[in-house]
């Protein structure tokens, strides 16, 4: 009975078309416009018009754009429903458009992201973790804070070293080397890793992401329309949120305890075990929510993910290839909208030489800092 | 530390968070604890997030604590502090129960520890502002550096 419940929703819907603009530095257009171009692209990439989208689901771009009221003037729709989420890291937004095609709210959702914050010099000093004044007063600034406490925590809790942490922007700088839309594509060995500079210790320069410009677009319709668009579909088997809110009123924040049995759950809803998984995308704004993922989805033990992301298991042609289009820390820093765009071209099976040979399942994690995490299973068939 | 004039500063008028710096500035380390459930909180509320009963009472506790977590920015991202470079910001896990992110004073960078036994220093940064920070106490820390 439970499994009937568990698996109505399973695979409801899909992602039918992607759009990607270039990424890097776009000057002359706003984030908008970029956002409609991946939006057109998108529409091109699933093989239909705008008029066959009923719904608008937006992220709010950096200083305030991107919102529904915005794009939908700018793409010249009513649709039946739109949508702007305030931390629409892809996860969240793609989520929500599950939620509105099962409630029968919409058909065929268009989610799109467009920023030119590269350009306008946006500079992400800004406060840590939103607690405003309680904690800029001590310069504790810009998401690599956080993340560099977390994972000296985790040295001091496990032994992990940096040449492990380190293994993850190298694996991801091989996979952006063979992505044509990468920004950075020098090599990075981690003799070059442990010689980069220190940014906020103990992270270094190619842990943290690079701001830059460019947008996405993601075309998600009802399982029973698939056949109506061009590609072949990547069907979401399941979605799972936690929440930390109360943060620092717990202990451990930054090692975020209230994760556990979320991984179960996605999994359960999916209807594939962990080691079906095929591939692993993490919305990277730092090496170390990867390093957190493995452990937070359970690909190891607690404490184990260092050891376990070196000796080139997490690059392609590894048991778990991870972030195979370069992550945030080399591909471009777009929220996470990136790792949706690849997880779907590879189990369509587009991505040339980077391409995971007979990847069928996909695993999609992203954070909204220390407080929101949400995961999505993608699979190019329903179990 | 030196401190720039136009380094981010706390809201001093601010009717919630206020008196602990008004508090701080008399060298006293206030936190709200709730009149019906004895919580003590931080950051501060109007309320208790814990049992949702308005207001609390500023208490007085020991200042004492321990090192949860630390980092050394070697870039400021924020121009204000790039005179400081390179400085370090702790998390600081207070006996009390309350957990603070702050910075630990006189000690070298390479000297910090995870675990670190610290007490309260309050240091003021411009006429107005005293920032609550942290100083090791007793003996070097025995345990495990972090690698």
């Amino acid at each position: 009975m439970e499994e009937n419940l568990l698996s109505e929703g399973r695979g409801a819907a899909a992602i039918v078309g992607v759009g990607t603009t270039e990424q890097g530095e776009l000057p002359g257009r706003s984030g908008n416009e970029i956002a409609v171009e991946a939006f057109r692209l998108a529409l091109e990439d699933a093989g239909i018009t705008k008029h066959e989208v009923d719904a608008l689901i937006t992220c709010r771009s950096y200083g305030g754009f991107g919102i529904d009221t915005q794009i939908g003037a700018m793409i010249g729709l009513n649709p039946r429903f739109s949508a702007t989420l305030e931390y629409g890291t892809c996860n969240f937004s793609l989520h929500l458009a599950v939620m509105a095609i099962a409630a029968g709210m919409a058909t065929t959702v268009a989610l799109t992201y467009g920023t030119n914050q590269r350009t306008q010099r946006r500079r992400f000093s800004a406060v840590a973790d939103s607690a405003g004044d309680l904690e800029a007063p001590y310069g504790f600034v810009n998401i690599a804070g956080p993340a560099a406490m977390a994972f000296r925590r985790h040295q001091f809790l496990y032994g992990t070293t940096e040449e492990q942490l380190g293994a993850i922007p190298v694996a991801q700088r091989r996979h952006a080397m063979l992505n044509p839309l990468a920004i950075f594509k020098e090599p990075l060995s981690l003799e070059d890793y442990l010689a980069s500079r220190y940014v906020v210790r103990p992270l270094r320069r190619p842990d943290i992401c690079m701001i830059s410009d460019g947008g996405a677009c993601l075309i998600v319709t009802d399982r029973r329309r698939v056949a109506d668009f061009r590609p072949p579909p990547v069907y979401i088997l399941g979605a799972a949120q936690r929440t930390g809110l109360r943060h620092h009123r717990d202990p451990d924040a930054f090692l975020r305890p209230w994760i556990k049995g979320m991984s179960q759950e996605l999994f359960g809803r999916a209807g594939v075990a962990r080691a079906d998984i095929d591939l692993l995308y993490v919305q990277d704004p730092t090496s170390v929510y990867v390093l957190q993922a493995l452990e937070d989805y359970a690909f190891c033990s607690v404490g184990e993910s260092g050891p376990f992301a070196e000796d080139g298991r997490i690059q392609i042609g590894g048991e778990l290839p991870v972030n195979t289009n370069g992550g945030q820390l080399s591909e471009s820093y777009m929220w996470g909208w990136l790792h949706l765009c690849e997880a779907t071209r590879q189990l369509r099976g587009e991505c040339g030489s980077r391409q995971v040979a007979g990847a069928r399942v996909a695993l999609y994690c992203s954070y909204m800092g220390y407080r929101k995490a949400a995961a999505s299973v993608l699979g190019s068939e329903v179990p | 530390m030196t401190e720039s004039p136009s380094r981010p500063l706390p809201e001093l008028d601010d009717p919630v968070v206020g008196p602990f710096w008004a508090s701080a500035r008399e060298r006293r380390l206030v936190f709200q604890r709730c009149e019906h459930c004895g919580h003590l909180r931080w950051p501060p509320e109007a309320g208790c997030p814990e049992c949702l009963t308005p207001g609390g009472t500023w208490t007085e506790v020991e200042g004492a604590g321990e090192v949860w977590s630390f980092v050394i920015y070697d870039h400021p991202f924020d121009p204000a502090f790039r005179g400081e470079i390179p400085y370090n910001v702790a998390l600081v896990q207070l006996d009390a129960g309350p957990r603070l992110i702050t910075n630990i004073v006189g000690v070298k960078s390479d000297e910090l520890r995870v675990g670190m036994r610290v007490v309260v220093e309050f240091e003021n940064v411009t006429p107005a502002v005293t920032l609550v920070r942290f100083r090791p106490v007793g003996e070097a820390y025995a345990g495990l550096p972090a690698r």
